[in-house]
């Protein structure tokens, strides 16, 4: 039987948990966060979108510059055929000077749109045949001016040359405009989406957001109400609580004055129980017979008893009354200390051998008389046992240290262990071993307070072990 | 001085058979010869004052007091602090009796001034013992000056 091989019999203490974040809140805080993320990606999104419809709508314009370019090259070159021809046949000489400025003007034109249509392979072709006739114009009307003065029949070949480049010139510009026209309309439409899809993407994600964070509001409220609710339990839980706390301080109290009186009051005739039969044992030794002696003496031990009784019971109600103080404490040292005083209240000398015990927080005080009183039952219940043996052993297990005191005495039925820490509950007779069965149960008391656990092994005549253990508290500082 | 009567000790005690103990160990032991037991704190100080059913006594201030704890009217503590306040009685050594270690009046007692403070144990053998010595102690070998 050793100390490893006990069970113990006292459930393990549960572990400490700490709270985690109800389901409740974490649900408001992954909605919250979604409608955050939510309204973070709308932003982005309507920044990419006005900048898609700028870009839109910088075609569009775009578009327009190519019609109204176009326009220009064609009026220019209709301006200098007309001009050309008047001058040809008036010799007007500001006719002239105007065919000039409209020859000078048309090839710029036509490298803006060139530059303009660069982006459009078909427009590219067309502008590069609206070059090519401009300049075929050009040269038909400088043709047209050198046979000025002459026969009006010699005027006829450049004028209806230019007459039919000028038809060529309205198709490819119609032509061009036409292309121009579609992709204005194409783009336009283009844009018109655009701005239709963020639109609904804008207002669809606001209502979201919206819904979201109502769906938030609603969920807090409901969590708020819920806190309220439960908060108002709580107060009246506490009411109560502190409604039966008075009571229990009051029962507390009647129960000290109970242990006033009966300390008092019971012992007092019990004193006069004893003074009394002793007295009628000196003053009328002559006249009383050897069974009237040993009748008194029956009286005054069964006083001696009670009073006993009493001052146990005493001692475990103060035990339930004391508050503990606990500080480090070097239990080599205690145990030491404990050994030496049951020594001295017995004749018994046992072999105690005291293995290395593990250092513990405790209330000095109390632990102290756990250990007297588990040391002297040891000694006592080994009493008969002429090669009687006491080992006190400890380690440390699991965030408790764990002590024990293992004996070779008479043991007891395990059969009746549901028994062993009761208030005068006893497994022996006093015949036997002396005993009011109240030191086992101061033990239980002290080392519950203490958060500890306390538990027994044992087997008829084979000895016991008793075992307690106190949680590993770190010391501050 | 044929009347004059040296009072050795005074006793204030309600419990009769604990009186009845007490005196008879006293006595028999030749602790004290001339006793005097009163049942509560207000006759123990009626009989130091000279007041009451004590107004016409002889004899002067005990050698010692012996008082119980827990009396009817004025209990131990009480008579002690009365006694304590007065210069007349300051001097006089007070011993309180107690039942257990329960009462715990051990820190007021000291405080007032008490001389000695005694457990009356249960066992009329060890009681006697206890009655013997405080007796012992305080009418023998303990010297007070002349009042």
């Amino acid at each position: 039987m050793t100390a490893d091989g006990i069970q113990p019999r006292v459930p393990a203490p549960t572990p400490h948990r700490s709270s985690p974040v109800p389901r409740q809140i974490r649900l408001i805080r992954a909605i919250f966060v979604a409608a955050v993320l939510l309204l973070a990606g709308l932003a982005a999104l309507a920044y990419y979108s006005t900048a898609a419809n700028a870009e839109d709508a910088r075609w569009v314009d775009h578009t327009y510059d190519v019609i109204i370019t176009t326009g220009q090259v064609f009026s220019d070159l209709r301006g200098a055929t007309a001009t050309a021809r008047g001058y040809a046949m008036t010799g007007d000489a500001s006719l002239l000077d105007r065919y000039r400025g409209y020859a000078a003007a048309v090839p710029a034109e036509v490298d803006a749109l060139g530059r303009l249509t660069a982006d459009n392979a078909t427009q590219v072709t067309r502008v590069e045949a609206l070059r090519r006739l401009a300049g075929q114009v050009l040269q038909g009307l400088a043709r047209t001016l050198a046979a000025r003065g002459g026969s009006a029949a010699a005027l006829m070949p450049p004028v209806l040359e230019s007459h039919r480049l000028m038809d060529d010139v309205v198709t490819v510009t119609r032509q061009m405009q036409d292309e121009e026209d579609r992709l204005l309309r194409a783009r336009r439409s283009r844009a018109a989406q655009g701005r239709g899809r963020t639109l609904t993407v804008i207002v669809g994600g606001n209502v979201l957001s919206l819904a979201v964070l109502l769906a938030c509001l609603y969920l807090l409220t409901r969590e708020i109400g819920e806190r309220r609710r439960t908060e108002a339990r709580v107060h009246v839980l506490n009411q109560e609580l502190a409604g039966r706390n008075a009571q229990l301080e009051l029962t507390n109290r009647e129960l000290e004055g109970f242990s006033y009186s009966i300390s008092h009051d019971l012992r007092a005739p019990l004193r006069a129980i004893d003074g009394f039969a002793q007295l009628l044992r000196t003053r009328y030794a002559a006249v009383l017979d050897a069974e009237a002696m040993r009748l008194l003496d029956v009286v005054r031990d069964s006083g001696h008893r009670m009073a006993t009784l009493i001052d146990d019971l005493l001692a475990f109600s103060r035990m339930g009354r004391r508050t503990l103080e606990t500080k480090p404490l070097a239990m080599g040292v205690l145990v030491g200390e404990c050994i030496a005083e049951v020594m001295r209240a017995t004749p018994e000398r046992p072999r105690i051998v005291v293995g290395p015990l593990p250092d513990c927080r405790g209330d000095p005080g109390l632990l102290r008389q756990v250990w007297v009183n588990l040391i002297g039952n040891a000694v006592k219940y080994s009493s008969h046992n002429p090669a009687a043996c006491i080992e006190i052993t400890g380690h440390v297990e699991a965030g408790e240290c764990v002590y024990s005191v293992l004996d070779n005495g008479v043991g007891f039925d395990m059969q009746y262990y549901h028994k062993l820490f009761g208030v005068f509950q006893r497994l022996h007779r006093t015949e036997e071993f002396p005993g009011t069965g109240v030191g086992l149960a101061i033990v239980m008391r002290i080392v519950t307070k203490h958060g500890g656990r306390l538990w027994a092994d044992a087997a008829v005549g084979r000895g016991a072990n008793f075992l307690f253990s106190l949680p590993r508290m770190e010391t501050p500082g | 001085m044929s009347d004059y009567q040296q009072i050795d000790i005074l006793y204030a005690e309600d419990n009769p058979a604990d009186a009845e103990l007490t005196l008879y160990t006293l006595k028999t032991r030749n602790i004290a010869n001339n006793i005097v037991w009163v049942r509560d704190g207000v006759e123990a100080l009626d009989f130091l004052r000279y007041r009451g059913r004590f107004a016409n006594r002889s004899g002067g201030l005990p050698k010692m007091v012996l008082l119980d704890l827990k009396m009817p009217k004025l209990d131990g503590v009480d008579v002690l602090r009365a006694m304590k306040a007065e210069e007349k009685t300051r001097g006089v050594p007070v011993v309180i009796l107690t039942s257990s270690h329960e009462e715990s009046d051990l820190v007021k007692s000291y405080r007032l001034g008490v001389n000695s403070y005694v457990v009356k144990p249960v066992d009329f053998d060890k009681f006697a013992e206890v009655v013997t010595e405080v007796g012992l102690y305080w009418m023998v070998c303990n010297k007070i000056p002349e009042l």
